[in-house]
């Protein structure tokens, strides 16, 4: 473990760190960027560095999105991602009572003990579940590819069908280039450069951050719409209690550990992200209350266990992607891109032959959790400035940095081409409600897919192919999973109307 | 009360001539290569097909809320910033990265509608300064 220590301490990796807690801060207070685009536009940035500065830059802007979303939540009543929805009920109120920097204090005392769970439950649960992974092969992995894709109908809100609609169009554009076991190559029309198939990154940009800045752009031109930045209230005061003493803490710590535990069990659950987190996370504290009747009129608690939970999803969602490739969240699934880019794959193997790289990255992520916390004490009162910055001054540089980005993979203009037309088509399947996230499952899991199947093909012998799938305990488990994955989004719809209902 | 033509309708009829042309395509490959290439297509023809049915029963309800999610009033500004970027990433492969940035910012932000000139310069300035840093010196990047 000194050794692990010692390679999170190096300057490059602390550099990454750093860049990646304040990026992922400020983008997270800009409503309307997200962890998502955040990770995708910074994937090109880390990929000339090493892969555990990367990987820990990549992380740390997963997490402290999270949090910088929950200032604008309180101090706006808008929340700057998803995950910061339940947070903006109480938190906001408390700001109209003159209470901004006690419902500020709670989320990050909730935020930071939130992320250090996720991470500690990362660093001991993924290796035992990576000692599962040993047993798979072929067969196995092609199950873990078709229940991988079937949680692509959790990812899809409310319409499933159009999650695996867009889901089968990653399989399609996973398919252009070189068949894996022929080497045929297929849909390339003769150019060299879809030999290799597209490029992720490009394509991840394209879908990711283009596509947003023209919906962005959409709503700029909408009669009433914010243009000069959120408008802050001049009579916000921030005065008054701000952290919780050593007392009030204890009082609150099994609020917090039970949040941070049903964070981490969500973040799990393939589809779950943050947004349900936190609404558990508040509905827990409500629960866990006597006096119910503050709650939606000003609760610290509310904002204490929303924030707690949403924060501890990020860390429960590295589980099954680091462990079996299967991403908890749309966030993860853009943030295994990045691992697989660096030579990182998913399963047993990252906690064996790469865990020199592995265990500096989960350290870096608790350590991202620590440093955010530190960061947003100092600067609480200060940061939310970075919200006044209007979307019309952001969205050029947004662009450049997608494209530039976009180039720096290959340093091919081609690979601009495809993210400029890969904004275009993500900016109509954004409108006509098809989800962007699951094309990333499709891409990278259809590969995997194909491949395990053609392995499984060779190795089954005389049998039949399900003859052969059926012997096999590992596919059994994971085949029974893929049935209860397909029944998982109409499963999460009740739950989470339930909790969002049950709280208004 | 007039009815407009679910978006769906259109969705799903997108989405069933796209898996036709690739499965089409795909027939022309050898037996193993193609097998995959089908399934998709198949599958996005079902898909399709559910989504165009689901659209043309919305289409031909009573809910009020069935309009289009595209208007062309402001459609129009999407389609001339996506030229804007598309110019930009033309002018990135013709006359390099750096100029091509010089001149895509301040048209973007004149576009967006900010006026100081100020402002569009030292954002512009600034936002190049960073990434010659960045990439040239930081990351030994060459750029286009």
């Amino acid at each position: 473990m000194a050794a692990y220590f010692a390679a999170l301490l190096q300057p490059d990796v602390l550099l990454a760190l750093l860049l990646g807690t304040v990026i992922g801060m400020a983008i997270g207070i800009m409503p309307g960027m997200g962890a998502t685009m955040a990770i995708s536009l910074m994937i090109p940035v880390t990929y000339k560095m090493g892969p555990v500065a990367s990987l820990v830059m990549l992380a740390s802007l997963y997490t402290t999105a999270t949090f910088g979303g929950s200032f604008t939540a309180i101090l706006l009543h808008t929340p700057g991602t998803s995950s910061n929805a339940a947070t903006a009920r109480d938190g906001y109120e408390l700001t109209k009572q003159g209470h901004a920097l006690e419902a500020l204090g709670m989320t990050i005392q909730g935020s930071l003990f939130g992320g250090v769970f996720g991470g500690l439950a990362l660093l001991f649960i993924a290796p035992q579940l990576a000692k599962l992974a040993l047993h798979f092969s072929g067969p196995e992995y092609f199950f873990i590819a078709i229940f991988g894709l079937t949680i692509i109908g959790s990812l899809s809100g409310d319409e499933p069908i159009k999650g695996y609609a867009t889901g089968v169009l990653g399989l399609a554009i996973g398919a252009v280039g070189m068949e894996q076991s022929t080497g045929y190559l297929r849909y390339t029309f003769g150019h060299l450069r879809l030999m290799n198939g597209f490029t992720m990154v490009p394509v991840l940009l394209g879908l990711f951050t283009v596509s947003q800045m023209l919906v962005q752009l959409e709503r700029m031109n909408t009669p009433g719409a914010i243009e000069k930045g959120q408008v802050i209230d001049p009579n916000i005061t921030f005065s008054g209690k701000f952290l919780m003493g050593p007392a009030e803490f204890l009082k609150n710590l099994p609020l917090m550990l039970r949040a941070g535990v049903l964070g981490v069990l969500i973040g799990i659950l393939p589809g779950a992200g943050g947004d349900i987190g936190s609404w558990v996370g508040y509905n827990e504290a409500k629960r866990s209350t006597k006096d119910k009747t503050k709650f939606g009129h000003g609760e610290p608690l509310g904002v204490l266990g929303s924030e707690t939970a949403n924060n501890a999803v990020c860390g429960g969602a590295y589980i099954p992607l680091l462990t079996m490739g299967i991403p908890g969240s749309g966030a993860s699934a853009v943030l295994m891109t990045g691992l697989i880019m660096h030579g990182l794959v998913p399963g047993a193997s990252l906690f064996t032959e790469q865990a020199d790289q592995t265990y500096p990255i989960i350290l870096g992520y608790i350590a991202a959790n620590i440093l955010m916390a530190v960061i947003g004490l100092i600067v609480a009162k200060k940061v939310i400035m970075v919200a006044r910055i209007p979307m019309n001054a952001i969205l050029p540089i947004v662009i450049v940095l997608a494209l530039v980005g976009s180039f720096s993979i290959n340093r091919s203009m081609f690979d601009v081409g495809v993210t400029v037309c890969f904004g275009f088509i993500g900016y109509f399947m954004r409108k006509l409600g098809f989800p962007t996230a699951p094309v990333v499952l499709g891409i990278i899991l259809g590969k995997m897919a194909e491949r395990s199947l053609y392995s499984s093909i060779q190795m089954k012998k005389g049998a039949t192919l399900i003859e052969f799938f059926m012997g096999r305990p590992l596919c059994w488990l994971f085949f029974i999973l893929t049935i209860a994955a397909v029944f998982a989004p109409i499963l999460m719809n009740i739950l989470k109307k339930r909790v969002v209902n049950s709280n208004s | 009360m007039k009815k407009h033509l679910h978006a769906d309708v259109i969705a799903g009829g997108i989405m069933i001539v796209f898996a036709l042309i690739w499965g089409k395509i795909a027939l022309g490959f050898p037996e193993i290569p193609r097998r995959f290439p089908l399934f998709v297509s198949v599958a996005f023809i079902f898909l399709g097909a559910i989504i165009l049915i689901g659209g043309i029963r919305k289409t031909n309800s009573n809910d009020e809320k069935t309009v289009s999610p595209i208007s062309w009033t402001k459609f129009k500004y999407v389609i001339a910033g996506f030229a804007i970027i598309a110019g930009y990433a033309f002018l990135m492969g013709t006359i390099h990265f750096f100029p091509a940035t010089l001149i895509f910012v301040p048209a973007m932000m004149l576009y967006l509608r900010i006026r100081n000139p100020i402002q569009i310069v030292l954002t512009d300035l600034a936002l190049n300064g960073f990434l010659y840093w960045m990439f040239i010196i930081m990351l030994k990047i060459k750029l286009p």
